[in-house]
């Protein structure tokens, strides 16, 4: 869902939530995407010995999953002036249903820009997995020419 | 900052043999279909493997914060260059914990992002004698 007015953005305001189960194949798709092969990723035995029930997904994955929740609500205004402050709690494994959401906490007005912050907060249905915080900086006169 | 610490820079290709499995992964890779603009987080993930590959670190590294701004968009084919360092290093209790700092630009020389991410690193268990 794209917003079309960003005078509607207020505190509190709920982005909408993104929903996502992460297979093992997915998983390993990041991976060569990546190139990041350290084995807690791709070696179940190997993520065993490390204290993990299994295999894990990458954090950057899951921040891949945060930035499109983000660039889906605020389109073109995200990729200059977008960032995301992330702090990853526990591992996400392969058929965890990650439920991620982002709420408006200030929206900031000057003369030359709008500063919007978001707290993010993503949970696998029973744990908090990630926490941390959205910002949007837009230049006035690109809100204005929306 | 020192010199020991700066990392070498790196070069990467924004290509669409990557992107697409990271399209696979994560359900999106392209920002903005009539531009071909890309995640920064599809960015930010590979630039920063690339960065650490001379530091050859073991396997069990877990990465615990990313903090990643966009300035300016990249698109499909470009080419983008790296650089960073490591900013942090505690030790403690036999955990280690290091934070890295990267400059994502492109070959105009326009920063397309900045990082900051910070890793425990496997290190020696306490011993139990």
């Amino acid at each position: 869902m794209l917003i079309k007015d960003l005078a509607e953005i207020k505190p509190g305001y709920e982005l909408p939530n993104l929903t996502k189960t992460v297979s093992e194949d997915e998983i390993f798709m990041y991976a060569m995407a990546s190139s990041d092969f350290n084995r807690i990723h791709i070696d179940s035995e190997y993520a065993r010995k490390a204290d993990l029930k299994g295999v894990i997904a990458h954090g950057m994955l899951l921040l891949g999953l945060v930035e499109i929740l983000h660039q889906r609500f605020f389109g073109d205004f995200w990729s200059d002036g977008g960032s995301l402050d992330i702090k990853f709690k526990r591992p996400v494994h392969p058929q965890d249903k990650i439920n991620i959401k982002s709420t408006v906490l200030t929206v900031g007005d000057t003369q030359n820009k709008k500063t919007i912050v978001c707290a993010v907060i993503a949970n696998n249905g029973y744990d908090t997995i990630l926490t941390g915080f959205a910002k949007l900086t837009i230049k006035q006169e690109a809100s204005q020419n929306q | 900052m020192k010199k020991e610490n700066i990392l070498l820079p790196v070069e990467i290709e924004v290509k669409p043999e990557w992107l697409d499995y990271y399209r696979h992964a994560v359900g999106q890779a392209i920002q903005d279909d009539k531009k071909e603009t890309v995640f920064a987080t599809a960015i930010a993930g590979k630039a920063m493997i690339k960065l650490l590959e001379p530091l050859n670190l073991p396997s069990g590294v877990v990465h615990t914060q990313a903090v990643i701004e966009s300035v300016t968009s990249a698109c499909v084919g470009d080419t983008l260059i790296c650089e960073g360092a490591i900013t942090g290093l505690i030790k403690r209790i036999g955990i280690e914990v290091m934070t890295v700092s990267m400059t994502v630009k492109n070959l105009n020389q326009e920063e397309i992002l900045k990082a900051e991410m910070t890793f425990k690193l496997p290190g020696w268990q306490l011993s139990s004698n």
